[in-house]
């Protein structure tokens, strides 16, 4: 009998005591493991927003390239084509005097007209053009070029009382614009191209419409996508918002929204993350 | 010998022989344990012949505690940082010593060690609780039950803390005349639950291995 009862009361403390060793281990392990699921979300979230920042500062790396080499390009056309075709002009006015051909007045008039042609595309390329002249005057400019070629017919309508945005902010937005300009003319075989820019106190939005022949946006493979990819990013790096919207037969519209308040993060020349 | 001992039998000779077949895709901290096991297994089967033979074999638990307190604190010693490496690589001699001045003075090599043991086993968890603050410093992007080092260093944490209690018990239950079978299944179930978190370990280590070898940990 002495014996049983020491044999429970030596079970009795051995319960308890793995009872309350194994509720410490596992209270441990419990608090371990959500510690570090946390600490790995927490990881994860780091390592995506440094993969954001380094694909921001490469888009960023790539736009400025692109700028110092349409620069570079506009200034040679400027400086180099242009003056070659200046002389061409020059020699058809001399035979012109010598030789009364009409053949000679009309290749006279051609390289006036290329000439003319270069000079306005140069300043397309040129972003102190850009710059200097601003967002508005600079896409009148282009709409003037583009109804010369008759080959569409572009409107610009502005709204709202004009106030000038930072400069990086019309850099990139102009360059959104020439990108869809490009892609309407090469791909949609539209009659008209709108431009309009409306100035709100808080907000800027430039909005493009062309009537082409659309296209649905989940048929826009990895490769012919990325003009589209393009302007959203360019419009993310200066705090815009892009929306594309367009349908077989719907042509295709874009709307960029900038907030004001936000512009300042991305587009202030002194910045960090400066455009340019 | 019971069923329980005839599965932990089973538990480590089954991953040692998996555990050598995969050897090369293992780090270098679960190969040390892979030859630990292995050692486990040869030297368990040897004492219970010997044990039989001769009632005693105290001697083989002599040998077998300096041989797990040398091959834990090398793996440990790759997977710790290098301040505490370099502690744990300085003390290995003196406690190397330690167990030969206990084996030859003070208890004896036909009793068990448990002077030694215990002395490791509080090394084993001071290891284990730095192994989880390495897990926590350096996540890895995969689940923590896929990582082998969460399962050692749960093993350890687990085999140590109930070991200590384990011989706590046993003193105050032998010094009340109470020491009941019990407390021998207790101890052998540890010993079982410890053999399959080994397991565990060692079959999750391909998952975490390639990770922590590409960032430069434990190589």
């Amino acid at each position: 009998m002495a014996n049983t009862n020491n044999e429970y009361v030596e079970l009795y403390i051995l319960i308890f005591s793995s009872v309350a060793l194994f509720a410490c281990l596992v209270g441990f392990i419990v608090y371990f493991v959500v510690l570090y699921q946390n600490k790995q979300l927490k990881n994860k979230q780091e390592q995506a927003d440094l993969e954001a920042n380094f694909r921001q500062e490469m888009l960023k790396a790539q736009i400025e390239v692109q700028e110092q080499t349409l620069t570079h390009i506009s200034r040679e056309i400027h400086d180099n084509i242009t003056q070659v075709l200046s002389f061409v002009k020059l020699n058809l006015a001399m035979l012109g005097r010598q030789n009364a051909i009409p053949e000679i007045a009309e290749n006279r008039d051609l390289v006036t007209q290329v000439i003319n042609d270069l000079r306005a595309l140069s300043k397309s390329l040129n972003f102190d053009y850009i710059l200097k002249n601003g967002l508005k005057q600079t896409i009148e400019t282009e709409v003037e070029r583009i109804n010369k070629s008759k080959i569409i017919t572009a409107t610009l309508s502005v709204e709202g009382e004009r106030y000038a945005l930072p400069e990086q902010s019309e850099l990139v937005l102009f360059r959104i614009f020439q990108e869809a300009l490009n892609n309407t003319l090469k791909y949609s075989g539209a009659q008209h191209f709108n431009i309009g820019l409306q100035y709100h106190p808080e907000m800027f939005n430039l909005s493009l419409y062309d009537d082409g022949c659309g296209f649905s946006p989940l048929e826009i493979g990895k490769n012919s996508g990325l003009g589209l990819k393009n302007m959203e990013t360019r419009a993310a790096l200066i705090g815009a918002k892009a929306a594309i919207d367009s349908a077989p037969g719907k042509g295709c519209s874009i709307k960029i929204a900038l907030k004001l308040a936000e512009k300042k993060l991305h587009t202030d020349g002194r910045h960090q993350d400066r455009v340019g | 010998m019971n069923i329980i001992q005839n599965i932990y039998l089973a538990v480590i000779f089954s991953t040692a022989l998996i555990g050598f077949l995969r050897f090369k895709k293992h780090s270098l901290v679960f190969r040390l344990l892979i030859i630990l096991l292995a050692i486990t297994f040869v030297t368990e089967v040897i004492g219970r012949y010997v044990g039989i033979r001769r009632h005693n074999s105290m001697p083989f638990d002599h040998f077998y505690a300096v041989v797990e307190y040398v091959i834990l604190t090398l793996m440990y010693s790759k997977i710790l940082q290098n301040s505490v490496r370099k502690v744990i690589i300085t003390l290995m001699p003196f406690m190397c010593a330690f167990a030969l001045y206990n084996t030859l003075y003070l208890q004896g090599i036909n009793s068990f060690p448990s002077n030694f043991v215990l002395i490791c086993e509080l090394f084993y968890m001071c290891y284990a609780f730095l192994g989880f603050k390495k897990i926590l410093l350096h996540p890895l992007p995969i689940p923590l039950h896929q990582q082998g080092l969460f399962w050692l260093n749960l093993a350890q944490i687990i085999f140590s803390t109930t070991l200590f209690i384990y011989f706590g018990l046993m003193n105050y239950l032998n010094s009340h005349h109470s020491f009941g079978s019990s407390l021998v299944i207790f101890v052998q179930a540890i010993n079982l639950i410890y053999a399959l978190l080994l397991s565990t370990a060692i079959l999750n280590d391909a998952n975490s291995a390639k990770y922590l070898e590409l960032n430069g940990q434990y190589k």
